[in-house]
């Protein structure tokens, strides 16, 4: 990303943001409420048009909008209501027909997120959990180079936050670069190969997770180093 | 498209929206095509019967079209399932156009068994309604719910939430349907009298449920309805010129939401929040 920005008046700019992730690494994205994570996750995905800077994918600079793109990554999104009168299996034979992904592939991502079994039952007799499990096959199905999850693990239950992290390890096994934001620290620690915290729309720490929690080597939770209070 | 047609017309036609909607069509239409065989006014024409079906027409098509496409579009705009799809590689002409088929598709299959169900009151009832007059009127209909589910695409496109898509469809139904006539003859008082027939030409264009009526009404040769003074006007519309005009209009009101809609949705639904 160079010096991706999005400024909604001549005076309000929301973010400005030079960052590079590396192929095939973890990269977590921290940051409170209207840091600016979700303006930056809209621009990423072609859903917002920033009002300046790009994005170069493997050093190749490609319209955000553009098919070329779009066919580079898959978005899992915060918080995502699917329609209730679906049932799961047809949600994502849906989001696979739009990417001409077969049916074995839906019935491969719903095993992965344990939602094989419920498969025929319609959206609105599942968890917000479910759903959220639902979004996440959606968002593994397709066979992409680059993963963007917004707020992952929203509304999993301990079990399947643990299940996530070893689906995205196996992830990052096949090559895959995964772009993740998220409010947990101890998800970034366990997880993430590197992490950025952004606050005000800037960049204020961007490091490898070992760099930032082992200092002079002392280990320091990342919530003491995100949060460190100016004195 | 085809996709997103399919899955638009699944969603509608599991929905208790599009169930409601035929149920309350249906019965209409049903009720005053047995009511009006009731009355010996005779059935060609300009009578009892077309007056009342038009009516439901007008009235109830705009208003279902409008609330059924805005509140989906919305809905799904609401849930993020909008601003996922804009994340495939799909143009925002596929997603426009398919949804737009599926949504007609779906108020097409309603219009249908409505209009049906009417087709089989008067055949077993052994009334003497013209046939070519209902089919008229069940083209109207499509013409009517093709032109106000493309102006529901804006309004779910723009609308933030389902509430505020449904207050402007409501705001929007009700100036086209019930305030429109009262600007119209309000300003008819304001005007020079040789202004008058040009103005209310061009107000019949500028609002598509007044160019349907006056269409209908013309098909069923019912233009005495329009009274002595606007005589000229129905032998104008009536003509090839009238005809072509209103072809031209009718395509105008259909297409131009659905480019706007396309626009809109190229410019990032997302910019706006």
């Amino acid at each position: 990303m160079e010096g991706l920005s999005k400024h909604y008046s001549a005076t309000k700019k929301v973010i400005d943001i030079h960052l590079v992730i590396n192929k095939s690494e973890i990269f977590a994205l921290c940051g409170g409420n209207g840091a600016g994570k979700s303006t930056l996750i809209k621009m990423l995905t072609g859903m917002m048009k920033p009002t300046t800077g790009k994005v170069l994918l493997e050093g190749r600079d490609l319209d955000l909008r553009s098919h070329e793109y779009k066919k580079q990554f898959s978005y899992m999104p915060d918080e995502m209501l699917f329609p209730r009168h679906l049932t799961g299996r047809e949600v994502l034979a849906f989001f696979a027909r739009l990417r001409g992904i077969g049916d074995d592939k839906v019935n491969d991502a719903l095993q992965q997120v344990g939602l094989f079994e419920v498969r025929d039952t319609q959206i609105k007799h599942y968890s917000k959990g479910m759903q959220q499990r639902l979004s996440l096959a959606q968002a593994l199905l397709p066979d992409v180079p680059l993963r963007i999850l917004d707020e992952p693990t929203n509304g999993l239950d301990p079990f399947w936050v643990f299940r996530f992290k070893e689906i995205i390890q196996e992830e990052k096994r096949q090559g895959k670069t995964i772009f993740f934001t998220t409010h947990i620290l101890s998800l970034v620690e366990e997880l993430a190969d590197r992490a950025a915290f952004l606050e005000e729309g800037q960049l204020k720490l961007c490091d490898t997770v070992d760099s930032l929690v082992h200092q002079n080597g002392i280990y320091i939770p990342l919530e003491k180093i995100f949060f460190k209070s100016p004195s | 498209m085809r996709h997103i047609a399919k899955q638009q017309i699944t969603l509608l036609m599991r929905s208790h929206w599009l169930t409601g909607f035929g149920l309350l069509f249906s019965s209409l239409a049903v009720m005053v095509t047995f009511l009006g065989n009731t009355g010996g006014s005779g059935f060609d024409g300009f009578n009892r019967m077309t007056a009342s079906l038009l009516n439901i027409n007008l009235l109830l098509i705009p208003l279902l079209s409008l609330l059924i496409g805005s509140l989906f579009l919305s809905g799904e705009k609401e849930d993020r399932g909008l601003l996922l799809l804009l994340t495939y590689p799909v143009s925002p002409w596929s997603v426009i156009i398919g949804k737009y088929i599926g949504l007609f598709v779906a108020v097409w299959s309603v219009l249908t068994f409505g209009y049906g169900a009417a087709l089989l009151v008067i055949f077993f009832s052994g009334a003497g309604v013209s046939v070519s007059l209902l089919f008229l009127f069940y083209l109207y209909s499509l013409m009517l719910a093709a032109i106000f589910l493309s102006l529901s695409l804006v309004i779910g496109i723009f609308a933030k939430s389902r509430f505020q898509a449904l207050g402007i469809s409501l705001i929007i139904w009700a100036f086209l349907v019930l305030f429109y006539e009262f600007l119209i003859m309000g300003l008819s008082l304001l005007l020079w009298k040789q202004w008058l027939l040009p103005m209310l030409t061009v107000s019949i264009f500028l609002n598509p449920i007044e160019l349907i009526r006056v269409q209908s009404i013309l098909s069923l040769d019912g233009a005495t309805v329009f009274g002595p003074r606007l005589y000229d006007l129905t032998i104008w519309a009536d003509g090839v010129t009238g005809k072509t005009l209103f072809i031209f209009a009718f395509l105008l009101w259909m297409l131009l939401p659905v480019i706007f809609s396309v626009y809109r949705l190229k410019r990032g639904v997302a910019d706006e929040e």
